[in-house]
């Protein structure tokens, strides 16, 4: 039975050497039953040490942690019902693939016959049957995958951990095993909790995402809230490649209304929002994306630094007059070579807008009603 | 012309790489021959004649015959076994014991590796000095306490008495052969991903599963070296028996080196001592085969 995981106030601290690091700072959230949630962010912020929290190999230094209504909090790691799979994938190199799917059946006493029947039927779905009585050492990266995703399937988990199991393989593998991960969570009846740094990986497999700022919660929400409605400037610049351009411009009363502006664009604001920032300094975010060299109700000038290809697309990479990074993306590259200054235009539907603090002050949609008709 | 030149070339680059054989090999063949071979054959050769350092006459395996068929020799094999065996497998299970607890990072874990290669380091009279004095019936602190705390009525002289004189030379020679399996078994430990023990405490694993599954299976290729390698020191062994009891009381620690330098030295027999010399030698050898088919070392260094 899949079940909801509850973090409260959780709180993780390191000593070391007389320093204590916070890895893990006031988190709390709920992961509802039987979702796919991914854990994102930098190296360091604390996803790892959220994740084995929750498998119950590191104990919080103060919070709760409850699977639906059962305080897990001190459990061990046996007694919870969990599976995981490693980033160093973990197999145990002296077993068959036979063996290291079924060692957990083994140690929880399920009989051979029975072992072998799930071994096979978890083999089957991740298709590593020709592999079952090989050593892990003669598999292929990919196939161990597999065969570390095979035993976490076969113990039929309440709660699946992965904790960044994919970051050693090529991008290829990637894409396949991606797929593979979303398969076994449709078949598994568990809650799934995935830690990657890969921003990606993410936004494509998981039903809610959890970013993580240097151990506490920057944003948890549906992988789309947090590509449109980020609640941060942090939360803007980590989702999405490449980055979020960030546009510094100030708050003006101007005769009827309010603008945001940074002396090339003016972009109307509502009173209601900016009428006591008068003389602030915000930030417009903008992504890549929403940029436009064809024309747009904004623009700001652009000297294309270096162009990329993409495939399909080309990301530019420029300064702007004041020197601030922009990217642009653009379906051709035409006429655009390192020194040349363009015009790139944005609507504000697409602006977020941030404080001088980093926060949120409105996306897009709050902006669209002030606009000129 | 090319095939001519190719063959050329192949011609002397095999006579280039052969004379780099040579000149690697013949070096090292030479050393062994010197250094071992013609020590080992002499002495096997001596065996073979009555009197091989003075009026020399041969006698063939009649040196043989008479070591096999002597009093003593039955008692001599088992008292060598006992002594090889039980050094080992306790120096191994203290070395082991040891060396899990220091790879669990206890505090001071630090201090007990260093304190661990101390044994070894101290030249063997310097121990068997510091055994006597701790088991010394008069002086030593052993004796002192056990009478103190009320286990022994009257002090034992455990290098002179029959039943305690070999558990004796045991833990004298365990004490200071205990760090060589603890080096090695600490070494392999420390090569195993601690993920594996995260994965299988996560799959439900009690330590003692985890303890039989991951880390025995990753100490067997080291265990079976140590069985082998110090198994065969021990069998050969000789200063730290000779130094704590010369064999004795009564021949209770007159293993089968002792009495070859009885034989020698005592009863200036060298006929006879490298005769069981060489009775040991073969020993050895057929216990290394054994243990090579039994086992299969070579597939754990494969591994």
């Amino acid at each position: 039975m899949a079940s909801p995981i509850r973090l409260d106030s959780i709180r993780k601290e390191y000593s070391a050497a007389g320093n204590t690091h916070v890895a893990v700072d006031d988190l709390t959230l709920e992961i509802p039953a039987g979702s796919f949630t991914t854990i994102v962010g930098p190296s360091g912020c604390g996803k790892t040490t959220t994740l084995r929290m929750i498998a119950g190999l590191e104990t919080p230094t103060a919070g709760t942690i409850h699977f639906g209504d059962r305080d897990v909090t001190d459990a061990p790691p046996q007694d919870r019902n969990a599976a995981m799979v490693f980033q160093s994938i973990a197999l145990y190199p002296h077993m068959s693939v036979r063996e290291n799917i079924g060692y957990g059946l083994k140690v929880q006493g399920v009989d051979e016959a029975e072992r072998d029947r799930r071994i096979e039927e978890a083999a089957e779905t991740l298709q590593i049957t020709a592999q079952l009585d090989k050593m892990p050492s003669e598999l292929s990266g990919g196939q161990q995958q597999r065969v570390a995703l095979g035993s976490a399937f076969v113990q039929d988990p309440d709660v699946l951990l992965l904790d960044e199991p994919m970051s050693d393989l090529d991008a290829k593998l990637k894409a396949e095993l991606r797929v593979e991960v979303q398969r076994l969570h449709k078949e598994l009846d568990a809650t799934v909790v995935y830690v990657t740094h890969d921003q990606t990986e993410a936004m494509t497999m998981s039903d809610h995402v959890l970013l993580l700022e240097e151990g506490e919660l920057a944003q948890f929400a549906p992988p789309g809230d947090l590509f449109d409605h980020p609640v941060s400037e942090y939360v803007a610049r980590f989702i999405g490649t490449p980055s979020t351009n960030m546009l510094p411009a100030t708050v003006e009363a101007t005769g009827d209304g309010y603008v945001l502006t940074d002396g090339q664009f003016s972009v109307p604001v509502p009173g209601d929002l900016f009428a006591d920032r008068v003389g602030d300094d915000v930030t417009l975010g903008v992504r890549p994306q929403y940029l436009d060299r064809g024309g747009g109700s904004h623009g700001v000038r652009v000297r294309v630094d270096v162009v990329e290809q993409l495939g399909t697309e080309y990301v530019v990479h420029g300064e702007t007059t004041d020197g601030s990074k922009i990217d642009v993306v653009v379906a051709d590259d035409a006429g655009l070579a390192t020194g040349e200054d363009f015009d790139a235009y944005f609507e504000p539907d697409d602006l977020f807008v941030f404080d001088d603090g980093g926060d949120t002050i409105c996306h897009g949609d709050a902006l669209s009603q002030s606009q000129p008709a | 012309m090319s095939a001519v030149t190719s063959v050329r070339h192949r011609v002397a680059d095999m006579d280039e790489r052969r004379f780099l054989l040579l000149a690697t090999f013949v070096p090292v063949a030479g050393f062994f021959a010197v250094v071992w071979l013609a020590p080992i054959l002499y002495a096997l050769g001596m065996s073979l004649f009555d009197n091989p350092t003075g009026a020399a006459s041969f006698v063939g395996v009649a040196n043989y015959a008479d070591i096999l068929t002597s009093v003593g020799f039955p008692k001599y094999l088992w008292n060598s076994v006992v002594y090889a065996v039980s050094s080992t497998v306790l120096s191994l299970l203290v070395g082991l014991g040891l060396a899990l607890v220091v790879n669990q990072q206890v505090r001071g874990g630090n201090a007990l590796r260093t304190l661990m290669i101390f044994p070894y380091l101290l030249p063997t009279l310097v121990v068997i000095f510091m055994w006597k004095f701790i088991l010394d019936p008069n002086l030593g602190v052993l004796n002192q306490y056990l009478v103190q705390w009320g286990v022994l009525e009257s002090p034992i002289a455990f290098f002179s008495t029959l039943q305690w004189a070999m558990p004796a030379v045991v833990v004298a020679s365990v004490w200071k052969f205990g760090s060589f399996a603890f080096f090695i078994l600490l070494a392999r430990l420390q090569a195993i991903d601690p993920n594996l023990y995260e994965r299988a405490r996560v799959e439900g694993a009690s330590t003692w599963q985890s303890f039989r599954d991951i880390t025995l299976p990753h100490l067997r290729g080291a265990i079976l070296i140590i069985l082998l390698v110090r198994g065969i020191w021990m069998f050969n062994k000789f200063d730290i028996i000779f130094l704590s009891t010369r064999g004795g009381p009564l021949e209770a620690t007159t293993t089968l080196p002792i009495r070859v330098y009885q034989l020698a030295f005592s009863e200036v027999n060298f006929g006879g001592a490298t005769a069981l010399a060489g009775i040991m030698f073969f020993l050895l050898a057929l216990v290394a085969v054994v243990y090579f088919r039994a086992f299969e070392p070579e597939k754990e260094v494969a591994n």
